[in-house]
């Protein structure tokens, strides 16, 4: 029991995809009857075509390559109503095809579907060999034998006794009696997975004209794209060229001015850069004057000088003091010095004085008083 | 000729003019449309600058009047022998004015400032006299010739190291000056 449930949830999914396919399978008969179990009204993509709408013939042919057979239908079939034609299997060097010439009437007031599938070639597969069948629906009967070949009833052909005959078949078998829609309708559904792709290949609608491409009239629709397309090119090309002339002129009126307006903002330009130097240059001059103050003081506290060095604005004082100490504390206490260091170690000299060598820099006098301010 | 032929025909036709007529067609114009964005964009600048030209050249006049001034701390010359020996003349006159005597006067360089449009010569003096009078020429140039930098200066004071003291000065300077017929 367990094994089966999935096999039965296996087919229980194929069927409704298969069911789902069938929507778009219609059999038209008497009657358009969709091949799904389901109600819908759903476009045909695949029409099954009532034996009572197509007549059926054959023809044999010598076993030529498929390719080269269906330019052969293709040339034969040209100018006829529309025809399917279903090659067979060779047999010896002869193919036999079969053709089913359709109702003009019919045909044309079909959907347009993607194939027509005679209904005789799917029931045709159902048989058994040997077999044949006597199939009856909706008032309509006809003969069906193994592969798809049949014979409505009619005329001296409503015995079967002779219709065997005629066939081929053996008379004392007595065919398969299939009668009623409903019961065709399952052996359809039936049947239409079997068919073969070749098969498939040769039911596409000898007409396309689903689409419709035939009816439209290519020439003055090209033509027209043509004018269209040749008349977008030059307008824009004549749009895109007065623009070009329009500006270009534009742009030569405005010469004279923009050439003043270029020179006015070079000089400008070179102008600024010029100030820029000459106030980088002057704002560089240091007032190196002021260190005589520096000496002035060291004289004041008696000190003699006897080296004055001024080199990259630094300032080397060399002399002699009573208190060396003194002297420095006073250059680093006055405003507009700084960094003001010894550069040798202070000696005693034999009168009692110090021998020093002190240097400092010339701050910026005002930018100390405006911090000394803050 | 078949209407199989016809068709094959009339595609290559199509093909060949879409190739040698279409595809050329619509490259010239992609590229007039390039020379045209290029050109708006020229005129549009070039719009711009007619309307700022009234600011651009006052801006120019400003600019101009400042660097003048500038530019005038530097008094004019003509660099030459003549100039050099004129400057020695003002600098060995402003030296003995406050005393000093003027052994050595040394053209050492010339050379240009050429973003600020100035030239100047370098000259190194040697001075002897009194340690306040070596102070007060160096006061006195940099407080009247203000373009004068003073580079280095070396004093050597003899005996006392007293402001009265005897001392021998060398001092360096860079005179600035704007070369005549120039900006």
């Amino acid at each position: 029991m367990k094994r089966n449930r999935p096999r039965a949830a296996l087919e229980r999914i194929v069927q409704g995809v298969v069911d789902r396919l069938l929507r778009y399978v219609t059999w038209h008969a008497a009657e358009n009857r969709s091949l799904s179990r389901q109600a819908g009204d759903y476009y045909p993509l695949v029409m099954i075509l009532g034996r009572e709408h197509y007549s059926e013939r054959s023809k044999s042919y010598p076993a030529l390559r498929r390719r080269d057979l269906e330019k052969v239908l293709h040339e034969e079939l040209a100018g006829e109503p529309p025809t399917l034609a279903l090659p067979g299997r060779i047999s010896g060097d002869r193919r036999v095809v079969t053709f089913f010439r359709l109702d003009r009437d019919v045909f044309e007031s079909l959907p347009r579907s993607l194939f027509i599938v005679p209904e005789s070639v799917l029931l045709g597969g159902q048989l058994a060999a040997e077999s044949w069948a006597d199939v009856q629906r909706q008032g309509y009967r006809y003969f069906l034998f193994r592969g798809g070949p049949s014979q409505p009833a009619g005329g001296a052909l409503e015995q079967r006794d002779l219709v065997a005959m005629a066939a081929g078949v053996d008379p004392d078998r007595a065919p398969e009696e299939w009668s009623g829609s409903d019961e065709l309708l399952g052996r359809l559904r039936r049947a239409l997975p079997s068919l073969s792709a070749s098969t498939w290949w040769s039911c596409r609608n000898p007409l396309p004209r689903g689409i419709g491409t035939a009816g439209i009239a290519w020439k003055p629709i090209g033509l027209t794209a043509g004018l269209m397309l040749f008349a977008y090119l030059t307008l824009s090309s004549v749009y895109l060229q007065a623009l070009l002339s329009q500006r270009d002129g534009a742009l030569m009126a405005l010469g004279p001015d923009i050439q003043q307006g270029l020179v006015a903002d070079n000089e400008a330009r070179a102008y600024e850069a010029r100030r820029d130097a000459l106030i980088e240059l002057w704002s560089g001059r240091s007032d190196t004057q002021r260190l005589w103050q520096g000496v002035s003081l060291a004289l004041q506290n008696r000190a003699s000088v006897s080296r004055l060095d001024l080199r990259d604005g630094r300032i080397s004082l060399r002399g002699e003091a009573p208190d060396a100490t003194e002297i420095l504390t006073v250059l680093a206490s006055t405003p507009g010095f700084g960094d003001v260091s010894f550069d040798a170690p202070v000696r005693s000299a034999r009168n009692g004085r110090q021998n020093f060598a002190l240097s400092f820099d010339l701050s910026d006098v005002r930018a100390g008083s405006e911090k000394s301010d803050e | 000729m078949s209407s199989r032929v016809r068709l094959l025909l009339g595609l290559a036709a199509i093909l060949a003019a879409m190739r040698f007529v279409v595809v050329p067609w619509t490259e010239a114009q992609a590229d007039m449309h390039d020379r045209l964005y290029a050109i708006t964009r020229q005129l549009d600048r070039a719009a711009a600058i007619v309307d700022a030209g009234s600011e651009l050249q006052a801006r120019r006049d400003t600019l101009a009047d400042v660097v003048r001034t500038l530019a005038e701390r530097a008094p004019l010359a003509n660099p030459g022998s003549e100039h050099r020996v004129q400057v020695q003349r003002e600098l060995r006159a402003a030296v003995e004015s406050v005393g000093l005597r003027l052994n050595v006067f040394e053209w050492v360089l010339d050379g240009e400032i050429e973003a600020a449009g100035l030239v100047f010569g370098r000259v190194r003096l040697q001075l002897e006299g009194p340690l306040r009078d070596v102070a007060e020429a160096h006061v006195s140039i940099e407080a009247s010739l203000p373009h004068v930098f003073v580079r280095d200066l070396i004093v050597n004071v003899r005996r006392g190291g007293q402001l009265t003291s005897i001392a021998n000065a060398t001092l360096e300077l860079d005179l600035h000056y704007r070369r005549e017929g120039g900006a």
